[in-house]
Parts: C-alpha cells; sequence; structure tokens
C-alpha cells in the first residue's frame, strides 16, 4: 500500500547539506504494524513526515495506493493527510485551550462535516480509546497518557487506513506506555496499517510485525 | 469548513486573548465612531439647510429681476464671470399679468422693497419693507405667524413685522406661555407680550420723489427728494427664521397694494431710477411661484427665452451641494484617517497572534487543514474584529452625537422654538460604515492571513507549546 523508490531529502543550510532520507527503498502492506527503529538524529522523523506529506522529498517517489505521492501540492496533502493518514506525536500536539472533543472534531472540521455528526465520531472514539468520562476537559487539564489518547481518538476520527506515530510513548512512563501501546495494537487488529516510530527497539520488538532500522538516513530490515 | 465553524472559531480565538482584542477593538470603535460622526454632522449640516429651504418653498419660487445674478463665479472669480444683459422685457403690470396667465405659475407679485424708518411711539428704527399679496397667507412661512394674523386685504394699512425687527426698536417680544416660561431677556430690551404689540400703529417714513425736473434738482436735493409718514398697524408677528423666503432681510411686510401706494423713490439710488424708468420698469424684481418644482423648471426656460433675467434658489443650491460634497469630504478623511490607524492595529494584532499560534497553525495543518483554511480562520477573525468594531463605533458615534446635539441646543439655540438635530444618521452611513469597517478589517487581515496560511507545517509544530 505504501512503496518507497529511491527517496532522497537532504537540507541545506548554507554550506552545510545534510542527508536525513538516503536512497530510501521501502514496502509497507495494508494491515501492517512497522516499527522503524534508529538513535537520534538518524532520520526517523523526516521519513514519516515524508509519509504524511508534511515535508516533501528531494528526489524518489513515494506511492500510495498506487499514486506517486511525491509531487503533491501543499492542498493535495492536506487532503491526503485529511482522508488517508493520522498522526501522532510523541508531545501528543493538542491544542491546550480546547477540550478534548473539540481537538478531535478538528479534522473533521476541516472535512466540512456537519456539527451533530462530528460530535458523534468525536465521542465515539473517545470512548473507543477509554476517554468517555474526560471529553469536556481541557487538553492542558489531562495527563500525559489521558492527552496522547485523545491524539490517537483525533488521528482515529477520520477512518484513515495508515495511523503514523513519531514516538508515541516517548513522553510517557512504563505502565502509559503499555496502555498506548495496547490501543495501538487493537487499532492494528481492527485493521489499520501503523507505522510507529521509535528509539526503543523492546517496544518494537514486542508490538511490531516488522522492524526496519534506520542509521544516518539509511533504512535496511 | 462551514460559515458558523469560521464565526465560532473566530469569536473564540479572540475571546481567548481578550484584552488584546479590546485594546484593537477600541482602536476600530473610535475609527469609526468618529468617521460616523464626522460623516453625520456633515449629512445634518446639508440637510438641515436644504430642509429649511424645502420647507419655505424655495425649490418652486424665482425672483425677476432687472438686472442679472450670477451664482457661477465665486468671490474670487466675479469680475471673469460671464457679463449677462440687463432684463429685454421691462418689469411691470403687463409682464406680472403674463405669467399670471401661465398654467405654471401659483403665486406672482412685485417685490416692492423700500428703505423705511419705523417709529413705534418713540423708538425709531431703519429697515426694508417689503412685499406679499393676501395669496402668500397660506404660504410658509406666513401661515405660521409668531403671533396674530395676516393682512386682512391687499390695501389695508396693516404690517407684519419681525420678531428680530421688534428687537431693534427695543423689544424683546415673547407670548404669554413663553413669558411665563423664561424671563430672561438681553441687556437693553424691554420685554413685551406679543399681544400688546399686535394692534399697536407704526409710522412708516420713506422717501418719496417730489420732482424729477431738472429745475428742481438745480435748486437743491430737498427739492427732489422728502420724506412720508404713512401710519400702519401691526397685524402679525414673523417667527425668526434664519432662511426666510422671499422676504430676505425685509422685516416690515406690506400688503402689495399698500406697498404699492406708499410715496418712495422706487428705486434705491437715483441712477437706477433713472435708468429703469427709462426702459418702462415699474419694480425691481418680481416673486413668482410656480406649482411644481418641475413647473419651475418649465418657468425658468421661458424666461431664459425671453431673456429675463431671474435669480431661483436652486441654482444656487448645486453651488451649495458641491460645497457640503467637499465639506463632507474633508470630514469623512479626518475619519478615515483614525480608522485607518486602527487597520494598522489590526495588522499588527494578527501578526502577533500568528507568532503565538504558529504550533496551532501546525497541528491544524497536520490534520488535514487546508492553506486556504488556515487563511480563512484569520480572516474571519479579522473581520469579526471589523464586524464589532463597527457596531460599537457606531454606538459611540450615535451616542457622542446626541450629547453634542444636547449640549448645542441647550446652549445656543435658545430662543428656538424648535429641537434642532444637528446631525443625521441615514441608513447607507449606518450600513456604510459597517461594510466599510469590515472592509477595512479584511484588508489588515488579507497579509496576516496569507503569512499564517504558508508557515511550514514541520516548522510550525517545532515551536514550543
Ligand atoms: N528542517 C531541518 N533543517 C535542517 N536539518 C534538519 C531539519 N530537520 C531535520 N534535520 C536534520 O536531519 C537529521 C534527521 O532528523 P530527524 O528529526 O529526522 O531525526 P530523528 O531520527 O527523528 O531524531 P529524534 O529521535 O531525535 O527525533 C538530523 O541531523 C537533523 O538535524
Ligand atoms: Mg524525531
Amino acid at each position: 500500500m505504501i512503496e518507497l523508490i529511491a527517496v532522497n531529502k537532504t537540507y541545506t543550510k548554507g554550506e552545510h547539506k545534510i542527508i536525513a532520507s538516503n536512497n530510501i527503498h521501502c514496502r509497507i502492506n495494508k494491515g501492517e504494524f512497522v516499527a522503524i527503529v534508529g538513535k537520534s538524529g538518524s532520520g526517523k522523523s523526516t521519513l514519516l513526515n515524508l509519509l504524511a506529506g508534511l515535508d516533501t522529498a528531494t528526489s524518489g517517489q513515494i506511492l500510495f495506493n498506487g499514486a506517486d505521492i511525491s509531487a503533491f501540492t501543499p492542498n493535495q496533502y492536506a487532503q491526503h493527510r485529511l482522508n488517508n493518514i493520522g498522526i501522532i506525536f510523541q508531545s501528543f500536539n493538542l491544542i491546550f485551550s480546547k477540550t478534548a472533543l473539540e481537538n478531535v472534531m478538528m479534522p473533521l472540521i476541516f472535512a466540512g462535516i456537519p456539527k451533530a455528526e462530528r460530535t458523534k465520531k468525536a465521542r465515539a472514539v473517545l470512548t473507543q480509546v477509554g476517554l468517555e468520562q474526560r471529553m469536556q476537559h481541557k487538553a492542558n487539564e489531562l495527563s500525559g497518557g489521558e492527552a496522547q489518547r485523545v491524539a490517537i481518538a483525533r488521528a482515529l476520527v477520520n477512518e484513515p487506513e495508515v495511523l503514523l506515530a513519531d514516538e508515541p510513548t516517548g513522553n510517557l512512563d512504563s505502565a502509559t506506555t503499555e496502555e498506548i501501546l495496547d490501543i495501538l495494537l487493537s487499532l492494528k487488529a481492527k485493521g489499520k496499517t501503523i507505522i510507529m516510530i521509535t528509539h526503543d527497539r523492546e517496544i518494537a520488538e514486542k508490538v511490531a510485525d516488522r522492524i526496519l532500522t534506520i542509521k544516518d538516513g539509511v533504512l535496511s530490515e | 469548513m462551514t460559515l458558523t465553524d469560521l464565526i465560532i472559531m473566530a469569536r473564540q480565538n479572540l475571546w481567548r486573548t481578550r484584552l488584546r482584542t479590546l485594546l484593537t477593538l477600541i482602536g476600530v470603535i473610535i475609527g469609526i465612531g468618529a468617521l460616523i460622526a464626522m460623516v453625520s454632522f456633515g449629512i445634518g449640516l446639508e440637510k438641515n439647510i436644504t430642509e429649511k429651504f424645502k420647507s419655505n418653498d424655495l425649490f418652486t419660487s424665482l425672483t425677476i429681476s432687472t438686472k442679472a445674478f450670477n451664482f457661477k463665479g465665486g468671490p474670487g472669480n466675479r469680475n471673469k464671470a460671464e457679463k449677462k444683459e440687463a432684463t429685454a422685457v421691462p418689469l411691470n403690470d403687463s409682464l406680472i399679468s403674463v405669467l399670471q396667465k401661465k398654467p405654471e405659475v401659483a403665486i406672482v407679485y412685485p417685490r416692492i422693497n423700500l428703505p423705511v424708518k419705523v417709529v413705534l411711539t418713540k423708538d425709531t428704527a431703519a429697515t426694508n419693507s417689503g412685499s406679499l399679496p393676501m395669496a402668500m397667507a397660506q404660504q410658509p412661512p406666513y401661515n405660521e405667524l409668531y403671533a396674530g394674523s395676516y393682512f386682512s386685504g391687499d390695501s389695508a394699512r396693516e404690517a407684519l413685522v419681525s420678531l428680530n425687527f421688534l428687537r431693534s426698536l427695543g423689544y424683546e417680544v415673547r407670548t404669554k406661555e413663553k413669558i411665563a416660561a423664561n424671563t430672561e431677556v438681553d441687556s437693553g430690551l424691554r420685554l413685551a407680550r406679543a399681544d400688546t404689540i399686535i394692534g399697536k400703529e407704526i409710522i412708516l417714513l420713506s422717501t418719496s420723489l417730489k420732482s424729477t425736473s431738472p429745475l428742481a434738482m438745480m435748486a437743491g436735493i430737498e427739492n427732489v427728494i422728502g420724506e412720508e409718514a404713512t401710519t400702519i398697524k401691526i397685524v402679525g408677528i414673523l417667527k425668526d427664521e434664519q432662511f426666510s423666503g422671499p422676504s430676505l432681510r425685509e422685516e416690515v411686510l406690506l400688503p402689495v397694494g399698500t406697498a404699492k401706494s406708499l410715496p418712495s423713490l422706487g428705486f434705491d439710488r437715483i441712477s437706477d431710477l433713472l435708468e429703469n424708468k427709462t426702459r418702462g420698469n415699474q419694480y425691481a424684481s418680481i416673486y413668482v411661484k410656480t406649482k411644481s418644482m418641475e413647473d419651475l423648471g418649465k418657468i425658468k426656460t421661458y424666461l431664459d427665452a425671453q431673456k429675463i433675467n431671474y435669480f431661483a434658489v436652486d441654482d444656487g443650491l448645486s453651488e451649495m451641494k458641491k460645497a457640503f460634497l467637499i465639506l463632507d469630504s474633508i470630514l469623512g478623511i479626518i475619519g478615515l484617517i483614525s480608522l485607518l490607524v486602527a487597520g494598522f492595529g489590526i495588522v499588527n494584532t494578527m501578526l502577533m497572534s500568528i507568532l503565538e499560534r504558529k504550533r496551532e497553525i501546525g497541528i491544524m495543518k497536520a490534520v488535514g487543514g487546508k492553506n486556504r483554511d488556515i487563511r480563512m480562520i484569520f480572516f474571519f477573525e479579522a473581520g469579526f474584529i471589523g464586524f464589532v468594531g463597527a457596531i460599537g463605533g457606531i454606538t459611540l458615534g450615535y451616542g457622542l452625537t446626541r450629547i453634542a446635539n444636547l449640549i448645542v441646543n441647550k446652549q445656543y439655540i435658545k430662543n428656538a422654538d424648535e429641537y434642532v438635530d444637528l446631525f443625521s444618521f441615514p441608513w447607507w452611513l449606518v450600513g456604510g460604515s459597517v461594510l466599510f469597517s469590515i472592509l477595512i478589517s479584511l484588508l489588515a487581515g488579507l497579509y496576516p492571513a496569507i503569512r499564517a496560511s504558508s508557515i511550514h507545517p514541520i516548522e510550525a509544530l517545532r515551536q514550543e507549546g
């Protein structure tokens, strides 16, 4: 379902050239739970951002269900995220001033879904991640685990095929990490394709079907 | 995104930084308030003046004269203005009867304007007397006298006098009710009840020509010119009017027949007299009132064709309208400048909030927000400030003008019978300022909105939150 062909990403800062993705070839199948493991600065987030269309590759092709997304316009990328991709960040990236429910409804606002339906869908996913008691709480009143569950609910609410998670447990203690991983596993069981970044090989081995290792921008099995 | 979403979001975001929003809003409120107060003053002034003219029916009247009036030239180019020739047709009773027969004409009468001295018991004052036919009794301002009644006939030895003229005779005349309410009188004036003045006799001293023979002239001016006295009864008192109809600055009005029979030179200057008499003129000017404004136009065309000079107020009015347009523009520009300052305030606020909300913008983009969505969010916030600012500004402007009105009416228009509204708020001014405020705000929000939407999502998400 996702295929990367000779993908390169270089950052140029004046004289300096940083190769964040180096000739990456890989294929991720539908329903797979893939973990990408690597040290800090190895290029994990860069790869994920390329898949999410938050950044564009310097060269190469990224095929999503057969369509090349590497030449998308910002608008097409936004639509791509809206339709196909849910993103979960290490730092949750919730809007603090808004309630859990409002945060989860955000993608649906951009999708142009009417308010009643929006609320219904958001409530359903929040219930799915076990937050039915916390819907009206402001994001900054939630614990780390709760915040990450809100973020997962937000990633799910558009019913995307693919979930991209960048160190989703990086800011959480071990017990909470287990909870989040359980949620991800249950989503995999429901048929979602999940690509999770972690620097913790132990976590990767616990949940992933397949582990990809990245080092200095080079990806290997 | 739906419109409701955008409005709700704008409200929420502005409320989140309410102090800053309020400060920005104050700028817009002051801007719109100033604009609307200024422009409403200009419109109000224009309306008051033109309505005064309208209520005096001056748009349906003109004055025929022997000499040419010229309104096109301002004070500066008076001499350069085209020279019109003297009226080709003599102003006499036959011209009056020709005009009388025209279907467009309602009233026509000679304006007999004489310099007179008036004696009321022991007091004397000089003024101009004017003439009015019986037909004018129903016309403003003569249909509403301050006290008393109109003449009883065209040759009655009766007069209407103005309040102002009675002041120059030393009397502050008030109705019974007014005296009861307020006895304050300017120093040097005697307070008098209107009904005691009505019925009093005055003596009109007018200058007359005894002889036009050159022999008499050579023998001395006293042989040519004499002063004659006519006794007349005051029957009515005219209100104080800033813009009194055909009797501009005529303070003693007589029935036409009486005015005609008054011994007089006939004209202000000997030279005029000789010139006019040779041309067969009987009167210096003739007043014509038409049935409608369209009729006035027809009569004007007729008079133009006959080479008869005339003055109509609506000639001066179009000049006046231009002057008002300039005034309105100046007032408008002053208001505009303050609104412009407010516009920069909006730009500043928006740019600041973009910096603060960079991460939020990144999040919105990450969850599928398009650049257009982000643009609209900021655009709506700017528009919201404009809308709320306009409502506040209109309220402020309106409130201020009410206060100004109250003060002015209390302080300066003591003697006026009615309350004068100095300001006018036509619907287009209110609606227009709302639209204008929103427009300025949107314009102010344009650059910030574009800037917000073009922030790279990765960069935006990197901001510490
Ligand atoms: N916008 C950028 N400009 C310049 N260099 C960048 C930029 N983004 C990333 N890099 C560089 O690219 C390399 C890969 O960065 P990336 O964020 O992908 O690493 P990572 O594996 O996610 O690390 P971490 O585990 O610390 O999050 C790093 O050397 C980083 O400095
Ligand atoms: Mg990273």
